[in-house]
């Protein structure tokens, strides 16, 4: 990765990181090396970002990497995104059995949601719901709680919302051509006419030096643009898409610094 | 003497009462996760559908891909997006492609979609407050009347400066249980808790009783934080940074106008790539909402029971048309939203309704009607079950009306939109001024004597769809002006009953 021609910026002067710019500047992580085909586990904070002053954390993903010997891998992800009333949470959790390919495509997979104070208390006011999914004859098939099978036709490759944050890991940077693919949203819906693409190798200012990147960009319906920051590393260190932003908190038992600091001028009032 | 001629025209009423009008006792009960509904002890023991009321936030009457054929310009959001689970809901149901917010703002809209009645008289004509006290709610009055369970969750926005209900306190919504989806404002982080908790107890529900659910759906409302006033373009970008090149959408043919308007409000700050890049953001919210809208209607599908789905919004979004971001002014772009209505087997089934003008108030009557219930005193809707069922009433109306905020007026009719403004007095709660120049609260039939704008709007909407032409100076319309301010005089400001007192904010 590391290119001397390259010129660092300020997080600041990137359209996708600017409004993370304090975060970013003040970022650092010291992990163990990173095999991306090998075991990990990654937990991202979830925050909400409006303007370069706002941020605000709703909530963390961790994401297991498992490998296997047969070709495939399995993820294994826990998210627990802050409901309205603290301390009741959203929890998804999801296991994934997935193809060591470019786009780490899910064959199978079994996801289970509630409401609740933690993953391990009951749900609340029959808030849970269980759906599992597999690809089938050029089809995703989602049977949910009750025996409810729905069939989506998917014309060629595909993948999963949260299968991308670990494939990114292993593309190839600027020799990437761009891919073409349809996404499964959260496990359970396909939005067709997906492109994931390299966008360019970035260095930027950072606490301890600069910090070189490799950024992509995927597009699609059902989309707002998101933009992936690929730490020199191989860890996805930053994800933006409008108004979330995820930051790799904790890595292999390593765990980063930045000045996260909840900043909550959540614009009120007569204009929204 | 507005205080006795609302209790006048409610009967002498108190609130316990009204809310209890054809109850007599609280009998019998069920408990749903620890949530205790009661029965009235009249509850009728006919069987009922299920209602699973959609309830999107900003959305255009042109954002589901379906109605292609009825939205034909190229600038048409229609063309630019893709709704599959919309499009197999339009499939199952009725659209109404001429339904209107009754105040397009996003507080004041709620309470007339869950009341039945104006913003005047729910005194919510502004962001951030609650619902008059007398004037009660869906749940208020499905609890008081029915066997339902009622349940909300997601974006409420009508009881004062919050979204999202809390399980108790001041931030639950009287009359409904809450199920706690969403955190702060963004569709972004909220939506999948509303879908996939909704979707959860559809599914798994199993009492004998008919439940009553909302979905409040944030998206495409995420988009208010691209506009200037908020995000900025911190969000926008001023280039194609994505290099979309095509895919971004054109202007609209209506971006660009010259006629006068009594509330000039154009974003003037962005330029052409930052507005082709709004809109193709905004749109790419109303696909991720689009897949909200799948989960809630697979779980309804799941069941073997009957379910009537309502699906709305409460506003529409400027988009670039008239140069406008967001919503809060009377052009078709804010005012005109979405409607569909669908339950197989009992209502028509893709049917794509074009004639009939429909308005957010007819929500609540519709919903009292498929429940077997009264709607409530003064509503001012009328049930559109005889239009689902394909029973053409001898006479539906020839015009909507709706409030444009505080002192806005616009009245719809087949052919025309007719608007104007009373001067705003600058106080929220008493926003008209009156010959004196004092502050003063709406007063029914009074209106000859507040300062109007001098400038009002008179579009032939069908011949200028995208209202671009302003004819209120055209003495040839003189008569359609006149007509139309005599029904805005005579069919609704004589008769609404101004509300007074916010529950909150």
């Amino acid at each position: 990765m590391p290119d001397s021609t390259l010129e660092a910026h300020s997080p600041r002067e990137h359209f996708s990181l600017n409004k993370i710019g304090r975060v970013v500047e003040t970022y650092t992580l010291e992990a163990p090396d990173f095999d991306p085909r090998g075991a990990y586990v990654h937990t991202y904070d979830i925050c909400t970002i409006l303007n370069d002053n706002m941020f605000a954390p709703e909530g963390e993903i961790t994401i297991e990497r498992i490998p296997r010997e047969d070709g495939h891998f399995t993820l294994k992800m826990l998210c627990d995104r802050r409901t309205i009333h603290n301390p009741h949470s959203y929890i998804v959790e999801a296991t994934l059995d997935c193809l060591d390919d470019s786009l780490s495509t899910p064959v199978k997979w079994e996801c289970k949601s509630k409401i609740a104070l933690s993953p391990e208390e009951e749900p609340y006011l029959s808030s849970e719901q269980h759906k599992s999914g597999t690809f089938r004859d050029g089809e995703v098939i989602i049977t949910s709680s009750g025996d409810q099978v729905k069939r989506t036709a998917i014309p060629g490759d595909y993948t999963g919302k949260w299968c991308l944050l670990d494939a990114v890991q292993r593309m190839p940077g600027a020799d990437l051509s761009p891919l073409h693919f349809a996404l499964i949203d959260e496990f359970d819906e396909v939005h067709q006419d997906q492109t994931l693409s390299f966008g360019e190798a970035a260095r930027i200012e950072m606490t301890g030096g600069p910090r070189d990147f490799h950024v992509y960009k995927h597009l699609g319906k059902g989309v707002i643009p998101t933009v992936f920051w690929v730490a020199q590393s191989g860890r996805l260190h930053f994800l933006t898409t409008g108004s979330e932003a995820y930051i790799l908190r904790e890595a292999d038992g390593a765990t980063a610094e930045y000045d996260g600091k909840e900043v909550q001028q959540f614009p009120q009032g007569k204009r929204l | 003497m507005r205080s006795e001629k609302k209790a006048q025209a409610q009967g002498g009423l108190n609130r316990r009462e009204f809310l209890q009008t054809g109850a007599v006792a609280a009998t019998g009960a069920m408990t749903l996760g620890g949530f205790h509904f009661s029965r009235p002890a009249n509850a009728q023991s006919t069987p009922k559908p299920n209602i699973v009321i959609i309830l999107t936030d900003q959305q255009n009457i042109d954002t589901i891909s379906a109605y292609q054929k009825h939205f034909t310009h190229e600038a048409h959001g229609c063309r630019w997006l893709s709704t599959p689970n919309l499009d197999r809901l339009s499939k199952r149901g009725v659209s109404f492609l001429e339904s209107h917010s009754a105040n397009p703002v996003c507080s004041p809209a709620r309470s007339t979609l869950f009341t039945g009645r104006m913003s005047i008289e729910t005194s919510v004509t502004r962001n951030n407050v609650g619902i008059d006290k007398d004037v009660p709610n869906m749940g208020q009055w499905f609890e008081a009347n029915s066997d339902y369970a009622r349940v909300y969750c997601g974006k409420w926005h009508a009881g004062g400066p919050w979204n999202y209900p809390l399980i108790a306190g001041d931030r639950k919504i009287p009359g409904f249980a809450t199920l706690p989806g969403g955190a702060r404002g963004t569709g972004d982080i909220a939506d999948y808790q509303v879908s996939g908790a909704v979707g959860a107890f559809v599914r798994n529900y199993q009492e004998k009783d008919p439940f009553l659910i909302v979905a409040g759906l944030m998206n495409p409302h995420d988009i208010c934080y691209w506009t200037p006033p908020l995000g900025g373009k911190v969000l926008v970008p001023d280039w194609d940074v994505f290099e979309l090149g095509d895919a971004l959408p054109p202007l609209p043919p209506n971006f660009d106008y010259d006629f006068p308007e009594p509330r000039p409000n154009r974003v003037t700050s962005f330029n052409e790539m930052n507005w082709r890049n709004y809109t193709y953001e905004y749109y790419r919210m109303v696909e991720k909402v689009d897949a909200d809208v799948g989960r809630i209607l697979d779980a309804v599908e799941s069941r073997d029971d009957d379910t009537l789905i309502i699906f709305t919004s409460d506003h529409g979004e400027g988009a670039g048309r008239h140069m406008r971001v967001q919503k809060w002014h009377p052009y078709d772009e804010s005012v005109r939203v979405p409607l569909i209505v669908s339950w197989p087997g009992q209502v028509a089934e893709d049917v794509i309704d074009t004639d009939h003008l429909v308005s957010g108030v007819d929500l609540m009557s519709t919903v009292c009607d498929f429940a077997g219930i009264p709607a409530p005193p003064h509503a001012r809707g009328r049930s559109l079950k005889p239009l689902l069922q394909g029973d053409t009433p001898e006479s539906w109306r020839d015009n909507v009306y709706a409030e444009i905020q505080h002192t806005g007026r616009m009245i719809r009719t087949a052919d025309y939109k007719y608007v104007k403004f009373y001067a705003f007095s600058g106080n929220a709660d008493k926003p008209f001024i009156d010959e004196e120049g004092n502050a003063v609260q709406f007063e029914p039939g009074m209106g000859h004597r507040y300062e109007e704008h001098p400038v009002r709007l008179l579009f032939d909407m069908k011949k200028d769809p995208w209202e671009t032409n302003n004819l209120f100076e055209d003495t040839q319309y003189a008569d359609v002006m006149e007509a139309h301010e005599k029904i805005l005089r005579e069919e609704y400001e004589a008769h609404l009953i101004p509300g007074e007192t916010h529950t909150r904010g």
